[in-house]
């Protein structure tokens, strides 16, 4: 079992992606990530948390709407996951984004997911006792 | 997150973007962006002081430069950072609004 000793719990409100991104900062220090995985990280937290806040837990009961953020690093490879008790949504089953060919037929809806698949090493999901649980995964080394 | 502009000589507009482009910088900055949008036509996206950019930033920008070409304007973007570049090579963004890492060539593509 890898150890994911950083851990942070926010309230499912999109103001709470400054103090997020805040303790992403912080917790890259913690870890010595390189500033691309950092970056990377930094990123992905924020596409996949405004998702959850945005649509998994919009109508969710208050008691609900906390997001269980942990990470760790282990053997060369920086493991997050991320904990929800909103609707069931998997990000990894979600279709490949198409990137528009001019502007007119440009749509926005998807890209957060291409950024998730393309950011990281690899994502896993898993919906348990009502719960949506997002692994990810990240690279160190170049 | 914010946002000026700069006159560059008789009518290109360069806009200057500062700080993180994630979903609060997005917001912060989206109606200031409409207004720019929707009154110029040569506009020059500055993103040299950005120091982050997500999806909702993203939009922002795109939905800028297709109000600036459904005018028969042009916008492109002017030196990204490596990361912030990534992340618009990787969505795309730059075969649709090109990306200039010098200015002269910036202000010379949209005084076309």
């Amino acid at each position: 079992m890898i150890r994911l000793a950083e851990t942070l719990t926010i309230k499912g409100e999109l103001d709470e992606l400054q103090r997020c991104s805040e303790w992403v900062a912080e917790a890259s220090g913690r870890l010595e990530l390189p500033a691309n995985v950092a970056f990377s990280l930094d990123l992905c937290f924020e596409e996949a948390i405004a998702n959850i806040i945005l649509y998994g837990l919009k109508e969710a009961p208050e008691e609900d709407r906390d997001v269980v953020i942990r990470m760790g690093v282990d053997a060369g490879v920086l493991h997050v996951v991320i904990e929800d008790r909103g609707m069931a949504f998997d990000p990894t089953a979600a279709p490949d984004h198409e990137a528009p060919s001019d502007l007119d037929q440009a749509k926005i809806g998807g890209l957060g997911i291409l950024l998730l698949r393309k950011f990281t090493k690899a994502m896993s999901y898993e919906r348990t006792d009502g719960r949506n649980r997002l692994a990810l995964e990240f690279a160190l080394a170049p | 997150m914010e946002l000026s502009t700069e006159a560059i000589g008789e009518d290109v507009t360069m806009v200057v973007f500062n700080g993180r482009l994630d979903v609060k910088g997005a917001a912060a900055v989206d109606m200031k962006l409409s207004v720019i949008a929707g009154s110029r036509r040569r506009v020059i996206f500055n993103l040299a002081e950005v120091s982050f950019v997500a999806s909702m930033g993203i939009r922002c920008i795109v939905t800028g430069a297709k109000t600036i070409r459904a005018k028969g304007g042009q916008a492109v973007i002017y030196g990204p950072n490596p990361d912030v570049e990534k992340v618009l090579t990787v969505s795309g963004i730059d075969t649709m609004i090109p990306i200039y890492h010098d200015l002269d060539a910036a202000v010379a593509a949209v005084s076309q």
